[in-house]
């Protein structure tokens, strides 16, 4: 029996409140095959959000409450992963490399971003060129990428000295030196993302009609004045949702770390969802890991709330 | 007034070439690499290109370290199952929540809303313990199953199909179209841009991911690509430049490709994303 069949099988009381949309769209009265195949269509997403997203976000705030090596059942400990925790200089250690990456990274780069947006904004020749090449590390995977940023980093003879060697500066150890490491990973997180916000600035900026740019030089505004008094306040939802996108990204940021620096040297690079993994699958230590991870959820929110705050657009 | 602009323009100009440089310069020094042996790395001034040219002896050195087209079909399949099997749930889901009311539709779709602000780390834990009691540890299931639906993709899709007039489905159930008729044959054609959209973001999400392939597979046979060449670069190889570049290249050809075809959906779907809010 198809679906279609059971529609008139179902005999339904009149409908005088329902919306005329709805009435018009499955023929009067006809609910029950209207709520039926809803809930048909939206159930196979239900049952997956409720295995595979409601039930492990819960699961986590459990484990954190827990020891356990998956090794039988997790033992329930109160609070203790958390006290231990806040006196783990590991995690504070990793606290603030996180801080230094997502603030390191995000601060140079989104201004960049910006920038390259403005300049595009305009009819240029060569524009699509431009973007293509300025977008194109954002198509590579995260693991190429540190690949070949390995061999732009190679102390000897290695791409970087290029930019460094006019300046006598040779034999960088990029990669191995506690002040280095960091730099080296947000260089290549720049060199990553910066055409990717790019694009999204740049789709912003084109819904900004020239008409408001064509009044304010015409009441005599400067470049930096329609900066400020038209691009800034008209980009604002823009600038909010790549806020929050790239600093919940550059937060979570794995794979340039464990790729490139391990973590190393001496935990100089040592980022938060690297210390989940390590405690996790390294030292069988679920609820330690469970509890570092739920604190990173909690400061990731904040985080998202303050920027959902100070950007909010104003009305 | 005419001199100033043609100097701003030059300057505009100028900026652009130094960024585009800048980042064109590691994708070349990536070939040029690839192109030498591993003495010639340390030993050539930087920009020649080598008199003999090292890149098949390098690219055979690759065959030779990793299985790679097994990691490569990996991630094709893993990124092609969660790309399509993902749609097709979030298409049937986004039209559900779309066009038909139903007890509980506006707690549905909150929950789902909601579930965008939960980050993969806190879940990638729990994630693992119920693929290791399904048995899916090493296995195709346990690299795509728990991400097949995103919530993303729903709500986007649910936005896009709001816009579609209920007269047009009205008529085409008039006509006696059934449910899944009026939205494989008339919602979703009229959708093709978003879908298109989300499924080259999709796609390049899940090439990308390191995380739970690292978490979820112990053979060498399950790697997916960014896996095994994370795995690569870890381990001795690491140090030998040449091979690792001529892998790269393999990695990111069909990629680049693609990119070149198709540049402008590539951008405009990441665009389209950032205006849809």
């Amino acid at each position: 029996m198809s679906i279609d069949d059971r529609r008139g099988a179902v005999g339904p009381p009149a409908e005088t409140q329902r919306p005329l949309s709805a009435v018009r769209l499955f023929g009067g009265g006809v609910s029950g095959h209207e709520a039926r195949m809803g809930l048909l269509l939206v159930t196979p997403a239900v049952i997956f959000f409720a295995v595979f997203m409601l039930y492990p976000f819960l699961s986590a705030f459990w484990y954190s409450f827990t020891s356990w090596d998956l090794v039988g059942p997790p033992r329930f400990v109160g609070l203790r992963n958390y006290v231990r925790l806040f006196q783990d200089e590991d995690f504070w250690n990793a606290a603030k490399v996180t801080a230094y990456y997502t603030f390191g990274l995000l601060v140079p780069m989104l201004p960049l971003s910006l920038l390259l947006a403005m300049l595009l904004d305009r009819k240029l020749r060569g524009r699509a060129f431009y973007q293509g090449v300025l977008f194109a590390p954002a198509v590579l995977a995260a693991v190429v990428v540190s690949m070949i940023w390995r061999v732009v980093y190679m102390p000897q003879g290695g791409l970087y000295l290029l930019f460094t060697a006019p300046f006598g500066l040779t034999n960088i150890p990029w990669l191995n030196d506690v002040h280095w490491a960091m730099p080296a990973l947000i260089i290549v997180g720049i060199w990553k993302n910066v055409g990717y916000y790019m694009v999204i600035f740049l789709a912003g900026l084109q819904g900004i009609s020239p008409t408001f740019y064509e009044a304010a030089r015409v009441d005599g505004a400067g470049t930096w004045q329609q900066f400020r008094r038209i691009t800034v306040p008209l980009l604002r939802p823009i600038m909010l949702f790549v806020a929050v996108v790239s600093m919940t990204k550059a937060f979570q940021g794995f794979t340039a770390a464990y790729t490139l620096t391990g973590g190393g040297p001496a935990d100089a690079t040592k980022v938060l969802p690297l210390l989940v993994y390590e405690n996790a699958f390294s030292f069988n230590k679920m609820g330690y890991a469970s509890a570092i991870a739920v604190i990173m959820f909690l400061v990731l929110l904040m985080l998202t709330l303050i920027q959902f705050r100070t950007l909010r657009p104003e009305v | 007034m005419r001199q100033r602009q043609f100097w701003s323009g030059t300057l505009i100009h100028l900026c652009l070439i130094v960024a585009s440089l800048l980042i064109a310069l590691p994708l070349v020094w990536m070939v040029l690499t690839a192109l030498k042996t591993h003495q010639q790395v340390f030993t050539e001034p930087m920009w020649r290109i080598p008199a003999e040219v090292q890149l098949g002896a390098n690219i055979a050195q690759v065959f030779k370290l990793i299985p790679f087209w097994r990691y490569f079909s990996n991630s094709l399949i893993v990124a092609t199952v969660v790309t399509v099997g993902g749609l097709y749930f979030s298409t049937l889901a986004g039209f559900g929540l779309a066009k038909y009311r139903f007890p509980g539709r506006n707690l549905i779709f909150a929950v789902i809303v909601a579930t965008m602000m939960i980050p993969f780390i806190v879940i990638m834990i729990p994630e693992y313990i119920i693929v290791r009691r399904l048995g899916w540890i090493d296995t195709y299931a346990g690299l795509t199953i728990p991400f097949l639906i995103s919530s993303f993709g729903i709500f986007m899709l649910r936005q896009a199909f709001l816009t579609v007039s209920d007269d047009i489905i009205a008529s085409a159930r008039i006509d006696g179209a059934h449910d899944l008729r009026v939205l494989f044959q008339i919602v979703v054609p009229l959708n093709v841009p978003i879908l298109v959209s989300l499924a080259i973001l999709r796609f390049l999400m899940e090439w990308d991911t390191l995380m739970w392939p690292l978490v979820v597979t112990n053979s060498t046979r399950m790697r997916t690509l960014s896996l095994g060449l994370a795995i690569m670069q870890n381990d001795r190889y690491g140090a030998d430049f040449p091979t690792l570049m001529a892998a790269a290249l393999l990695a990111i050809a069909p990629v680049v490709l693609l990119y070149a075809f198709l540049q402008r959906y590539f951008i405009k779907s990441v665009a389209s994303f950032g205006l849809k809010e």
